[in-house]
């Protein structure tokens, strides 16, 4: 979820009306945002932005457009893609780029490019390249200085070295290959060009390359600076829809801020969802239709359609049609939306304009009877028999890692569930038992008075190519006990104890494991299967985990211990 | 302490040796050895239990040397002292090389007990190395030497002082030998005190023999006692009370998982039925049920964990698999748009660790019942760093309820049963939120008692693309409770990774204090 910054004096300036922090605070709920923070010696604001389906809601214009909106202005952004809106420029798509098909632009003149402006600027083309364009890889952007540059534009395949020029923060030409491969940009997003023979390049009528999307601008064309009046926004992507709504945000935002947008004429060689020919901003309009029927089932009380299309028109849709007869009213989103995809969406900004406030909360009338799952009762059981024999509980975290959970219990090899890309190579797999998690209590208890009798029951991952998924998450047991006086009896009593409480009773089967002494180490059968674990733990497991104390202990699948039971009961 | 309870928390052993000082005035060790008939060790203890509560007083202190026979020593007893076996040795034409390697020897030994006889003259090295001893040896002082050694196995320790003038030098000479280790006398020096009573020790001696305290008294009742009635004719001893007991380390519930219990009861009353499931789940389960698109930024490799091995799940279940394809792609029946994208399966069967709570929830619609209300307490998988505020994996509790009956409202009414149940808490807030998978979305800030106003949890209704691949026709309210914070507040810890605590010293003290 984004986070913006911005100046409260800028946000004023573009709502109409001035906001104390507190009223902000009031109204934020209306763009599912939240203060992050407000430094009044800066003047400094900060937003987060809960609604992934809104980037038009990550600047501050979109943010200052929605408020204002709500609060009874009309923003000039509306008047976008009017009929007479002039097209002054073209652009021409190479096919040969399938990798990277779409690209588009839009003009802007007469801005003002004020200092907050380029800043806020600077972070919308990031937001919108890194959260909707996945940080470039789907969706990047550009910003030129018309007035250096010459229409018809190219968006062409080149080879990684056919031809060089001065990227920024450099001062000799590179080709492609080598910004790939020297410059921090470059270097930074060359993962997206990775194994392609040809690359994009961005190059004006005249030749001049105006930059390396979706890596880096040029020098000559691609440099913003505070004065400059009039500007080329240009997106290119791999996703049509998100890079009209991307120039179309930008269109409203430059709009609001006073510039007057003007029209590319931008040409495919390939079928684009609006054609080949695609005029940009596009007058991208996602309309649908509510009934009062629909918005008393969903939000449980009674509008007439003519309130709600006041409210929605107060939201910033468009009425494009009430029908009373069918109950049908029909309504459109402004051109920097696309979060139309159902009625429902519609719903929501009826209930966000309503206030939630404005709903009373009504308890559910219908009957329900509650349920623990059948394995959940059983681990609770045993806990409840453990407990009673005066052993403490334990709940460990169950990411762990191959050193913990396999090496340093004698088995590196085990097949443990593994993660692909871990953060942090501490955490980095699934326990596949719980044992190794009582090791690590006793690592960290050297200080606590012994005798040390601790359990925990607990999911653990185990591979299993029987499952679709390749492995399953069962129930366990583990019980470890640890003293100076500690030996297998103890623990074998604990686990006989344990069965005979539930009726049952277990057979050993002498078997060494590496995490036992051997020739103290042995299988729990109980019915002729197969359970789990018990022994004296290896003085080498001990020394490896740092314990000081004798240990014994024994694991068992609460799984598998409650299947005999059913069968036997 | 009053003189009262000083005579009652008496031990029979202190009494019985009081006692003693009723007949003769001053006493040592030994003699209240033949008074009392009690061994050295347990009178010692009664004497220093009677000095500190100054009953008893020191009068002399006299220090005397004993003398015993170590281990080295009786070992040189039985294989005779080193020179003398290197002797025995040489007379048989050795090296001094041969010595060293026989195995017979200890090297530290060896070497200056050879110089030593070298400088005597008793050895000399001869051809090729050869120990030679010198004709006309005088072994006098060697022999006897063996000879006080050997009169000492039979002999107990004894007084330095008790033994003949003659002796005491060798011994001495033999006690300093080779370090302290290897000799083969040990003279250590033994302190003797006598005590008398202090006026106070009067007192108390007096009491004693008025209450007839005689430390023959009972420690415990012992069936035996009961068992003939012999009890009447025994008496008890008092028992000092006030002493701390020593602690026992009892049977606990973890306090994390007793909050957790507590939560799962209170949603069982609640008319909830558990869902659980496992912890590795297919991509589709997790996000593609849930309606976010494949190219949803919350799906890179750096919000959730994926399995190195297998990446894929063999498949995924129809006709959900079919159902959420086509709503993603153009809305299927659901009245929906859809993304407008070709979805890929490929990419569903991508096996992750679940991230979310509701990837149950999306499990559990095709065979929900209608009415029907659903909870689990999922463990969940984020890719975040772990600190004060994240644990590596953690708890969500989570859930739906399906019912024709459900809407906006009623769904605001479930998160306030939920506040004033789970949290106690009558104030609650409603502001717009934001789930991938629900429209409307809230959030709900509850006033609880300790932190304030704070977020509870989220809900929302299902959008019909997330319920009608599943065969679900009636709207389903999902909700998600944080109560991470509450159990923090519940076990008066701000470190979230403490609610895993590995330390038994911090969980032993950890209580639960919740309010139920």
């Amino acid at each position: 979820m984004p986070t913006i910054t911005c100046k409260l004096k800028d946000l004023n300036q573009l709502v109409g009306q001035v906001l104390s922090p507190e009223t902000l605070e009031q109204h934020i709920s209306l763009i599912k945002g939240e203060i992050k923070g407000y430094e009044s010696a800066t003047d400094e604001l900060k937003i987060e932005l809960l609604d992934t389906n809104r980037p038009d809601l990550w600047t501050i214009e979109g943010i200052a457009r929605q408020l204002g909106i709500c609060l009874g202005q009309q923003p000039a952004a509306f008047q976008l893609c009017h009929a007479d809106m002039p097209v002054t420029g073209d652009m021409i798509v190479d096919e040969r780029l399938d990798y990277r098909p779409y690209a588009g632009a839009i003009i802007v003149r007469n801005v003002e490019i004020t200092d907050d402006f380029l800043i806020g600027m600077i972070q919308t083309q990031e937001k919108l390249a890194n959260n909707l364009g996945r940080y470039r890889k789907t969706l990047s952007i550009g910003i030129y200085d018309l007035d250096q540059m010459t229409f018809p534009v190219h968006y062409k395949a080149i080879g990684r070295s056919e031809l060089s020029f001065v990227p920024l923060d450099w001062d000799v030409p590179m080709t492609p290959d080598e910004i790939l491969q020297k410059h921090a940009k470059g270097i930074e997003y060359a993962p997206i060009l990775k194994d392609q023979t040809l690359v994009p390049i961005l190059v004006d009528s005249a030749g001049s390359v105006m930059s390396f999307p979706p890596i880096i601008n040029s020098r000559a064309s691609g440099e913003v600076k505070i004065g400059l009046r009039n500007l080329f926004i240009e997106a290119t992507g791999t996703n049509f829809m998100h890079l009209i709504l991307a120039l179309n945000i930008f269109a409203a935002d430059m709009t609001d801020r006073g510039g007057k947008v003007e029209a590319v004429k931008v040409h495919y060689k390939i079928d684009t969802p609006l054609g080949r020919d695609v005029v940009m901003p596009v007058d991208y309009r996602l309309r649908n239709t509510v009934s009062s029927a629909m918005l008393k089932q969903w939000l449980g009380i009674d509008v007439t359609l003519d309130k709600m299309a006041e409210l929605l028109k107060t939201y910033g849709y468009r009425i494009e049609k009430i029908d009373q007869e069918k109950d049908e009213l029909a309504v459109a989103v402004p051109i920097w939306r696309q979060d139309l995809l159902h009625p429902v969406d519609i719903l929501e900004d009826v209930a966000i304009q309503l206030g939630y406030s404005a709903f009373t909360p009504e308890m559910p009338g219908y009957f329900t009877v509650g349920k623990i799952d059948p394995a959940v009762t059983f681990e609770d059981r045993i806990r409840d028999i453990i407990l009673a024999f005066g052993y403490e509980e334990v709940i460990s975290n169950i990411l762990c890692n191959r050193e913990e959970f396999a090496v340093m219990v004698r088995e590196p090899d085990r097949p443990i569930v593994e993660i692909i890309n871990p953060m942090n190579i501490k955490f980095a797999a699934l326990r596949d038992r719980i044992l190794p998690s009582l090791l690590r209590v006793e690592r960290d208890s050297s200080q606590a008075p012994y005798p040390h009798r601790i359990f925990e029951t607990g999911e653990v991952t185990v591979r299993d190519e029987s499952s679709p998924t390749g492995c399953r998450t069962r129930l366990r047991i583990a019980v470890l006990i640890a003293d100076r006086e500690a030996e297998f009896s103890h623990i074998h009593s604990c686990l006989e104890s344990l069965l005979f409480s539930l009726g049952l009773s277990s057979r050993l089967i002498q078997e060494d494991t590496p995490v036992f002494l051997p020739g103290r180490a042995a299988r729990i059968t109980v019915s002729d299967e197969s359970l789990g674990w018990i022994g004296e733990l290896h003085p080498e497991v001990l020394e490896n985990y740092s314990i000081g104390m004798p240990s014994a202990a024994f694991e068992l699948d609460l799984d598998l211990l409650r299947s005999i039971l059913n069968r036997s009961g | 302490m009053n003189h009262e309870t000083q005579i009652e928390s008496m031990h029979p052993l202190e009494i019985k040796t009081l006692r003693a000082f009723s007949n003769i005035a001053t006493m040592g060790i030994e003699q209240l050895e033949q008074e009392t008939r009690l061994d050295a060790a347990r009178i010692r203890r009664a004497l220093e239990w009677l000095v500190t509560r100054k009953a008893l007083e020191v009068v002399s202190e006299t220090h005397r040397l004993f003398v015993n026979l170590t281990d080295a020593g009786r070992e040189c007893a039985r294989n005779k002292i080193t020179e003398l076996r290197i002797i025995d040795a040489a007379r048989q034409g050795v090296t001094l090389k041969d010595l060293q390697s026989g195995g017979l020897f200890d090297a530290a030994e060896l070497g200056p007990a050879v110089g030593s006889l070298k400088k005597q003259a008793i050895l000399s090295f001869g051809e090729g190395g050869c120990l030679k001893v010198s004709d006309n040896t005088d072994l006098c002082e060697l022999l006897s030497m063996q000879q006080t050694i050997e009169n000492w196995v039979d002999r107990n320790e004894t007084a330095f002082e008790d033994i003949p003038e003659s002796e005491r030098m060798r011994i001495e000479e033999l006690a300093k030998k080779r370090g302290k280790s290897q000799s083969m006398f040990k003279i250590s020096e033994r302190v003797f005190r006598t005590y008398r009573l202090t006026e106070a020790g009067e007192l108390i001696l007096r009491d004693v023999m008025e209450r007839g305290l005689t430390g023959e008294e009972e420690g415990r009742v012992l069936p035996e006692h009961l068992k003939d009635g012999k009890w009447k004719t025994l008496s008890y001893r008092r028992y000092a009370l006030d002493l701390a007991p020593p602690r026992i380390v009892v049977g606990k519930r973890n306090p994390y998982r007793e909050f957790l219990d507590y939560v799962k009861e209170k949603l069982i009353a609640l008319g909830f039925e558990q869902m659980v499931g496992d912890h590795v789940v297919p991509e589709f389960w997790n996000m593609d049920a849930l309606f976010m698109p494949q190219f949803h930024a919350a799906r890179d490799i750096h919000d959730v964990y994926f399995v190195k091995e297998p990446m894929l799940a063999d498949h995924i279940e129809e006709p959900y698999l079919s159902n959420v394809a086509a709503v993603h792609t153009d809305g299927g029946h659901t009245g929906s748009t859809g993304w407008g994208y070709t979805f890929d399966r490929e990419q569903s069967l991508r096996l992750l660790l679940r991230s979310q709570g509701t990837a149950l929830s999306a499990r559990t619609l095709s065979r929900a019942k209608v009415p029907g209300k659903y909870f689990g307490m999922a463990r969940c998988f984020r890719y975040d760093s772990v600190d004060a505020t994240h644990a590596p994996d953690f708890f969500q509790v989570e859930g739906i309820t399906l019912a024709p009956e459900n809407n906006f409202r009623t769904l605001l009414g479930l998160l306030k049963l939920f506040a004033k149940e789970l949290a106690k808490a009558d104030d609650i807030m409603f502001v717009p939120g934001y789930f991938p998978f629900t429209e409307p979305s809230v959030e709900a800030h509850i006033k609880h008692k300790t932190l304030g106003w704070i977020e509870m949890g989220g809900a929302g209704i299902f959008r019909p693309e997330v319920t009608g691949p599943q065969g679900v026709d009636v709207p389903v309210i999902a909700w998600g409770l944080g109560l991470d914070r509450m159990a923090m507040v519940a076990m008066g810890i701000d470190d979230i990774r403490d609610l895993f605590a590995t330390d038994l010293n911090k969980i032993r003290s950890t209580i639960a204090g919740f309010d139920r």
